[in-house]
C-alpha cells in the first residue's frame, strides 16, 4: 500500500466519520424514540383513559347487520366479495369461532347458537404492537390500539401474532370495492393492514362510535374503563361477562355477556 | 479478483445465463405484484406468510452455519479448514442477502424500507432480524474479501479482519434465535414455541453444513477444486450430528404434539433417510450419495420452516398454495443469491488455484 | 486480538452496558387527560395556520411532520401566535377544498406527485 493510498483511505474515512457525526441527530432520533412505559403495563390507573367495549349477546338481534354496515360506512371498509381478500373491522361470525376455547361447546343453541360481533380487542398487552418493527402498530395513551397507516410497511407480523385474527390486510386496490364512500374517513392503500380503531376519530369529536350508535338495542355499551362509575364499569361489576381467549394474558378490553 | 468471474467456460455461462433468466422473470413477476398488491400471491386471510418467508427463515439459517467452519479455523486453529473458511463466508453473506431480499419482495410496500431504519423498534424481534442480517452480511463480505485478498497476495490478514471475524461468531448464534423469535411470536405457534428456537439453531447448522457441502462438491466436480478429504469428512460429520439432533427434536415434536401435521412428517421422513445415508461408510464415499443426501436434508429442513408458516391461530394448518408468480418471485431472489455467490466463488477458486 | 485480562475486561464493561440500556431505557411519564373531549381541538377556520408566503415554500414540511406524528402525537399543533389545530389533513381540507383543484393545479405544474391522495380522499374525488 503506497503511501498516497493510504493518506486517502485516512481522509474518506475521517470524512465518513463526520458524516456519521453530523447525522447522529437523525440516528439518536430513531434510537431513543419515545416509547411510554406506563401503556404497556396495561394497569388500570385512575385519571387515565382505557376505553372499553361490553358486548351484550342478550339484547343482540341475529340476523341484524346494522353495527357491521355502520362501520363499513363510517370506515370506507372494502368489499370484495372473496374470502381470502375480504377485509373485516367488525364483523359477527358463529360463537365457536369467536371464543374457540371457551368451555361451552355443550351449551344450549340459545347461548351458542347466535353470531358473534367480533372485533380488535384493543388488548392492554397487544401482542401485534410488540410484533411490529416499525411501531406502526401501537398502543394510545386512551388504551386504543392504534395504526398508524404512514409508516405501515406491510410486514404482516402483526396479523400473524395477533390471536383473533383482527386484522385484515390490503392485498389488493381497496378503493375500487368501496360500495358508499364515505367522504369525512379516508380509505387505504395496496399494501397496508387496517383493522377497527375504536372509532378514534368520532371520539375526539365526542362522538360514540358507529357501530354503537347504530346498535337498535343496548346491545353494545362503549365506556372508560378506569373511570369507576361508567355505564360499562357498572355493567361489568353487575354482570358476569368473559374476554376472549383471556388464558392468552393479552388482556382485552372488549367484554361480552353471553 | 471480481474480474474473474468474465472468464469461465461453456458449462459456466449456461449456469449464469439459466440465474439471469430466472432472474428476469423473478422481477417480471415483482413487477406485477407492485403494481397489483399482493393479490398476485396466494396469500390471504388464513395464510398471511408464504413461501418468501419460508425462504427467509430457512437462509437465515444457513447464513447463520458458517459459524462452524469460521469458529474452529480462527478459534481452534483447525488448519483443514483453512481451505473452505472463506467460502463458508461467502455462503454466509450470499444467504443472507437472499434472507433479506425475501423479506423484501414479502412487504406490502416494499418502497418504505428505509422506514425500517427510521422508526427501527427495538423490542420487535423483526427489526432485529432485519438489522442482525444486515449486518451478517457485511461482516461475511468484508472479512471474506479481505481474507481473500491477502491470500492472492501472499501478506498476512489486516489486523482489523480478525476483530470482525470473531464479532461474527457470537452474532451467527443470535441470527436463528431471533429469527425464531419472529416465529415464535405468531399465534398458531404456542404449542411448540418452547422448543422452536432450539431446534432452528440446530436446523440452521443441519442445513447451512449440508448446503456447504454440497457447494464443495460441486465445486470439485465443475472446477477442481479439492478442499481435502478431511474437510469433507469433518462436514459429513457435522451433518451427521446436527441432522440428527435436528431430526431427533422434529421427531420428538411430531410425536408428543396431538395433532401431527402431514406435512411435518413427510419432512421428517426425508430427513432422517437422507441422514441415514451419512452413516453408510459406502455411501458416504460416493459423491453422487453425498449429493443427494446434503439436497434432502436441505429440502427436508426447507419444508420444515414452511410448516411453522402455516400453523394457524385457530389450530391445525391453513389452506396455502402458492401461486406461479410467487414462485418465480421466491426463485428469483435465490437466483440473485446464487448468482452472487458463483461469482464470489469464481474469485475463490481463482486465486485457490492461482491462477 | 489475544485474550488478555484487558480485553475480557473490556467486554464485560459492554455487557454491563448493554444490560443497564435495556434496564434503565427511557420511558416518558404517561399523559394525564382530564376528560376525552378536551383533546377536541375545534378547526380554527378563520385563518391559516401560517403566512401564506411561508405555506407556499413549507407546507410539505409542515405536512411531513403532521404526517409523522399526527397519529401518535394527541397534541394539537400551535402557532406562533398560540392558536390550536389539529394535525390532520381535514384540518386544512376543511378551509382549501372549497377550490377543487387548490391542491392539483400546482403540483402538476410541478410534477410534485405526493402520496397522501393514495388513502385521504382529494376534493377531486368527493363528487
Amino acid at each position: 500500500m503506497n503511501e498516497e493510498r493510504r493518506e486517502f483511505i485516512k481522509k474518506t474515512s475521517i470524512g465518513f466519520l463526520a458524516g456519521i457525526g453530523a447525522s447522529s441527530g437523525f440516528f439518536l432520533n430513531f434510537l431513543m424514540e419515545k416509547t411510554d412505559a406506563s401503556l404497556w403495563a396495561g394497569k388500570s390507573i385512575a385519571g387515565t383513559i382505557r376505553w372499553g367495549m361490553l358486548i351484550d349477546m342478550r339484547q343482540c338481534i341475529d340476523g341484524c347487520q346494522k353495527c357491521v354496515d355502520a362501520c363499513r360506512l363510517a370506515h370506507n371498509v372494502p368489499d370484495f366479495g372473496n374470502a381470502t381478500h375480504q377485509i373485516e373491522w367488525l364483523q359477527k361470525s358463529p360463537y365457536r369461532e369467536v371464543f374457540p376455547t371457551s368451555g361451552e361447546d355443550f351449551a344450549g343453541q340459545e347461548r351458542i347458537g347466535k353470531s358473534v360481533p367480533s372485533l380488535c380487542n384493543h388488548c392492554a398487552d397487544p401482542p401485534c404492537a410488540s410484533a411490529c418493527p416499525t411501531q406502526a402498530t401501537f398502543k394510545r395513551f386512551d388504551g386504543i390500539v392504534a395504526l398508524d397507516y404512514h409508516r405501515c410497511t406491510g410486514c404482516r407480523t402483526c396479523m400473524a401474532s395477533c390471536p383473533y385474527g383482527a386484522i385484515s390486510f390490503n392485498w389488493r386496490e381497496p378503493r375500487h370495492a368501496i360500495k358508499a364512500l364515505n367522504e369525512s374517513y379516508p380509505t387505504r392503500e395496496t399494501g397496508v393492514v387496517e383493522k377497527c380503531n375504536f372509532c378514534s376519530e368520532r371520539l375526539l369529536k365526542g362522538k360514540l362510535p358507529a357501530c354503537v350508535e347504530a346498535c337498535p338495542e343496548k346491545t353494545l355499551t362503549f365506556g372508560n374503563l378506569n373511570d369507576p362509575k361508567s355505564e360499562i364499569r357498572l355493567l361489568l361489576e353487575k354482570n358476569q361477562t368473559m374476554q376472549r381467549k383471556p388464558e392468552l394474558g393479552t388482556l382485552p378490553s372488549v367484554f361480552y355477556i353471553i | 479478483m471480481i474480474e474473474k468471474a468474465l472468464k469461465g467456460n461453456r458449462p459456466y455461462w449456461i449456469w449464469i445465463t439459466l440465474l439471469l433468466l430466472v432472474i428476469v422473470s423473478g422481477i417480471s413477476a415483482f413487477s406485477q405484484q407492485l403494481r397489483l398488491g399482493l393479490s398476485v400471491t396466494g396469500l390471504g386471510e388464513g395464510a398471511c406468510w408464504g413461501i418468501s418467508a419460508m425462504q427467509f427463515s430457512f437462509m437465515a439459517s444457513v447464513a447463520a452455519s458458517s459459524v462452524l467452519i469460521v469458529l474452529p479455523f480462527y478459534l481452534h486453529d483447525y488448519k483443514p479448514f483453512g481451505n473452505i473458511v472463506v467460502i463458508a463466508q461467502f455462503l454466509g453473506a450470499s444467504a443472507s442477502a437472499i434472507a433479506l431480499l425475501s423479506l423484501f419482495i414479502d412487504t406490502g410496500k416494499p418502497q418504505l424500507l428505509l422506514d425500517l431504519l427510521r422508526y427501527a423498534t427495538p423490542f420487535s424481534p423483526y427489526t432485529w432480524a432485519f438489522f442482525l442480517l444486515n449486518g451478517y452480511f457485511f461482516i461475511n463480505l468484508v472479512t471474506g474479501w479481505a481474507t481473500l485478498g491477502a491470500e492472492r497476495k501472499g501478506v498476512p490478514v489486516a489486523a482489523w479482519v480478525k476483530p470482525l471475524i470473531y464479532l461474527s461468531i457470537p452474532w451467527s448464534i443470535v441470527l436463528p434465535v431471533v429469527t425464531g423469535f419472529v416465529f415464535v411470536s405468531f399465534s398458531g405457534n404456542h404449542w411448540i414455541a418452547s422448543l422452536l428456537v432450539f431446534r432452528l439453531l440446530a436446523s440452521a447448522f443441519a442445513a447451512g453444513t449440508a448446503v456447504l457441502l454440497l457447494i464443495i462438491l460441486i465445486l470439485q466436480r465443475t472446477t477442481g477444486f479439492d478442499a481435502g478429504t478431511k474437510v469433507a469428512d469433518k462436514l459429513v460429520m457435522l451433518v451427521t450430528y446436527a441432522g440428527s439432533l435436528t431430526f431427533a427434536l422434529i421427531g420428538l415434536e411430531c410425536f408428543f404434539r396431538s395433532q401431527t401435521q402431514p406435512l411435518m412428517c413427510l419432512s421428517l421422513l426425508f430427513g432422517i433417510t437422507s441422514v441415514a445415508v451419512f452413516f453408510v461408510p459406502a455411501w458416504k464415499s460416493s459423491a453422487r450419495w453425498l449429493i443427494a443426501a446434503s439436497v434432502g436434508v436441505a429440502f427436508s429442513l426447507w419444508v420444515e420452516d414452511g410448516v411453522l408458516l402455516l400453523s394457524s391461530s385457530m389450530g391445525g394448518v391453513v389452506a396455502y398454495v402458492p401461486t406461479l408468480k410467487e414462485v418465480f418471485m421466491t426463485l428469483g431472489v435465490l437466483a440473485i443469491g446464487l448468482l452472487f455467490l458463483t461469482i464470489l466463488l469464481k474469485a475463490v477458486v481463482a486465486v485457490k488455484r492461482a491462477d | 486480538m489475544k485474550i488478555t485480562k484487558r480485553n475480557v475486561v473490556i467486554g464485560l464493561l459492554i455487557i454491563f452496558a448493554l444490560v443497564a440500556l435495556r434496564v434503565l431505557w427511557p420511558t416518558a411519564k404517561a399523559e394525564k387527560i382530564a376528560s376525552p373531549t378536551a383533546r377536541a381541538t375545534p378547526i380554527d377556520s378563520t385563518v391559516c395556520i401560517a403566512p401564506t408566503e411561508y405555506m407556499r415554500s413549507h407546507h410539505m414540511q409542515i405536512l411531513n411532520e403532521w404526517r409523522n406524528t399526527g397519529a401518535r402525537d394527541s397534541r394539537p399543533y400551535v402557532t406562533a401566535d398560540g392558536k390550536k389545530f389539529q394535525k390532520s389533513l381535514d384540518t386544512c381540507l376543511g378551509c382549501h377544498s372549497n377550490n377543487t383543484y387548490f391542491c392539483i393545479s400546482c403540483h402538476q405544474y410541478a410534477n410534485a406527485k405526493p402520496t397522501c391522495w393514495n388513502c385521504h380522499l382529494s376534493p377531486l374525488d368527493k363528487p
